[in-house]
């Protein structure tokens, strides 16, 4: 039986009285691990629920976290939840040269999200300095420590499956951010489809985690699935893993984890920057679950990982392709544990122009190979519709390509104050993913975008929000910017193309550079190209309207001319690469079709 | 452990900034390190951990994002060496 609630997961969790299971917080490498056992866990969420409901907040009220430790992060974030108010997980400063976008987008970000208080650092408080002005619910603003010293005894809040239990930010962008509503029966629902239909989990596993808590697959995967079955879990930090990868594979086995995630690029990264001489004694054998998520995946990357780690007991057997995103609380469909990657392998031009999968075999020099996810859990629904049906009335057959769209009890209700985006998010009573896929006996099978999203290390970046930021530099042509992704050696590549309001050639290089650092401040991205063009350059419709997916395949072609980048890539490569990858160039094609 | 004068911070940092920029970008002080080297977030990690084990320091997390330029990382070395005694006059 699955907690209805979050609430009743860590009172029934700590009723259980494991004391060896629970939360390890993994620091530096060599320092002390603080480990909270599901008992303890209760206890200090209490302090912290109860020294929230002090400040004033009633039932109901969005308090926002940025909260960079681990610790204070769970406990804060299980606190505010069993004090019946909604917690907001926003990212915390990150990295080097990225704080004046940062700031800039947490202050839109917390003002959309509603929040009365907002629980930080000192040092982050000190740098959001002004935050509170621009933010029209909030009243407070909290360190981490005046909480702590607060702690107040938590007044029971009678909390109910259908009471929202948390908003999810999608977006880090600075025009457009997004926040997912989950309640508690959405929680409840998909972490017992991810506990005991997708990972199957047993009272012998351990999850390991480097994931960011204020993203669905650390937060719902790493810190709540594991609540509601009481998995030892160990968490570390995103940036100790960026920093030394070896991290993640110490910490696995120093912990015998079985069950750890990452998106396509960590187990890229690791084949990168791990050493040999960073694993002496390390064993991979107990991770029976090696999840692989939220970008898409590649087969090159998976099975280059299984060939590096081998030796160290790592078994390919152990690849879990997830498909999922914060819509849908977080999971949408695993592939079966224990059985590694399961692939289809279909003819590349017929995918692209027709838009069906039509199966061949791998030696064909127009081969794709894609990577199936599973299907759907029970009690949901995975169909795929041209995404012309508005209505989803004509499901298409098995291995015809079209949108996934997605039913069932972990669907989030909407996006918070935002009617019209949450009524374009669905159609005929399904979510619209945006993805483009086929089903394949079942299994989905991911083999695009149809929102032009572009993806790089597992964040999301809609291209309208890097054109708006562009558009405002100066010396841009109002409106006449095409952001768009492609595929990249080993992440998706970023490029913008925009039209220079004059044809000054000294103009050129200056407003381009003008261009990256906008975009590096508003969206904290990297651009990998910036290309200026001529005025009228950019292909429209007959109606004005920029056409984003024509102009990228000028630019894939070399047709929209000499361009400059700070990186250069091997062109030859690329072209392989894209040919075989099942990034966007099908979705290219498909959408252009449609 | 090894002491440093500020040169040599520099001339190491820049050793390492090396491996990881074009052939052609110039480095300054006040080179902006997202924006000018169009580094990004895993790169900048990859870099702070070379420092790391370059100096036998460790950069906290939290400092980061208030460094923008190679000047800044510089002048946090050189802070954090004299810190500990580790910095030549």
């Amino acid at each position: 039986m699955t907690a209805r609630t979050v609430v009743d997961a860590i009172e029934d969790a700590a009723a259980k009285a494991e004391p060896w299971r629970g939360y390890h917080f993994v620091g530096e490498e060599g320092a002390p691990e603080p480990f909270f056992s599901y008992a303890g866990a209760e206890r200090a969420s209490a302090r912290y629920g109860g020294a929230l409901q002090s400040l004033g907040l009633k039932q109901g009220d969005r308090v926002a976290l940025i909260l960079p430790d681990s610790d204070d992060f769970v406990f804060t974030f299980l606190g505010a939840m069993r004090a019946g108010l909604i917690p907001v997980p926003l990212y915390p400063p990150l990295g080097i040269g990225h704080l004046a976008g940062y700031l800039d987008s947490t202050r839109h970000i917390v003002q959309k999200s509603g929040a009365r208080a907002l629980v930080t650092t000192a040092k982050i408080r000190r740098m959001l300095g002004t935050v509170d002005a621009s933010a029209g619910a909030l009243r407070q603003l909290v360190t981490i420590d005046e909480l702590r010293s607060n702690a107040g005894e938590l007044r029971p809040v009678k909390v109910t499956p259908d009471d929202i239990a948390l908003l999810q930010f999608t977006s880090g962008s600075t025009s457009r951010p997004k926040g997912v509503v989950l309640t508690h029966a959405n929680l409840s629902a998909n972490v017992y489809a991810i506990n005991h239909v997708g990972l199957r989990v047993t009272p012998e596993d351990v999850g390991v985690s480097w994931l960011p808590l204020y993203h669905d697959m650390g937060l719902i995967g790493f810190v709540l699935a594991p609540l509601f079955d009481r998995v030892p879990t160990a968490l570390l930090s995103p940036l100790a893993f960026l920093k030394r990868p070896s991290t993640w594979l110490r910490t696995l086995s120093r912990h015998r984890g079985t069950i750890s995630y990452g998106p396509n690029f960590a187990y890229a990264l690791a084949q990168k920057r791990v050493r040999p001489g960073d694993l002496v004694g390390v064993d991979l054998s107990s991770w029976r679950v090696a999840g692989c998520g939220a970008e898409p995946i590649r087969k090159e990357t998976l099975d280059g990982f299984a060939k590096t780690f081998a030796p160290y007991g790592f078994s390919a057997r152990a690849f879990v392709p997830s498909y999922g995103m914060a819509e849908s609380t977080l999971a949408v469909s695993f592939s079966t544990p224990g059985e590694g990657l399961l692939t289809d392998t279909v003819h590349g031009p017929t995918l692209w122009q027709e838009g069906l999968a039509r199966e061949t075999s791998p030696e064909n020099d127009e081969a794709i190979t894609l990577v199936r996810c599973g299907r759907a859990f029970p009690g949901h629904e995975i169909a795929i519709f041209a995404s012309t049906d508005k209505d989803s009335s004509d499901p298409l057959p098995e291995r015809t390509v079209g949108e996934i769209r997605i039913k069932g009890p972990s669907v989030m209700r909407g996006y918070t104050d935002e009617p019209v985006r949450t009524k374009d998010a669905f159609a005929g009573g399904y979510l619209c993913t945006g993805d483009l896929g086929y089903l394949v006996d079942g299994d989905v099978v991911v083999c695009g975008r149809e929102k032009e999203l572009v993806i790089v290390n597992g964040r999301n970046f809609h291209p309208q929000d890097l054109e708006w930021e562009a558009s405002r530099v100066p010396g841009v042509r109002k409106g006449n910017v095409v952001a768009f992704g492609i595929s990249g050696e080993d992440r998706e590549r970023v490029v913008v193309v925009f039209e220079l309001a004059s044809v000054n050639p000294e103009e050129r290089a200056r407003t381009a550079s003008l261009v990256r650092q906008a975009i590096q401040d508003g969206a904290s991205l990297t651009v990998d190209d910036v290309l200026a063009v001529d005025p009228g350059v950019l292909p429209k419709t007959s109606s004005g309207k920029l056409q984003r997916l024509m102009t990228r395949t000028l630019y894939e072609t070399g047709d929209l001319v000499s361009r400059r980048s700070v990186r250069e890539w091997d062109r030859v490569d690329w072209a392989k690469e894209l040919l075989r990858s099942q990034l966007a160039y099908a979705a290219t094609r498909v959408g252009r079709k449609a | 452990m090894p002491t440093y004068t500020r040169s040599v911070v520099r001339e190491e940092l820049w050793l390492i900034l090396r491996k990881h920029v074009p052939q052609d970008a110039s480095l300054a002080p006040e080179t902006t390190i997202a924006g000018d080297l169009a580094l990004d977030s895993l790169a900048v990690m990859e870099i702070v951990a070379d420092v790391e084990d370059r100096f036998r320091i460790p950069m906290p997390d939290d400092t980061l994002p208030e460094l923008r330029t190679i000047g800044d990382v510089e002048d946090a070395l050189v802070g954090y060496l004299a810190a500990r005694g580790r910095l030549d006059e």
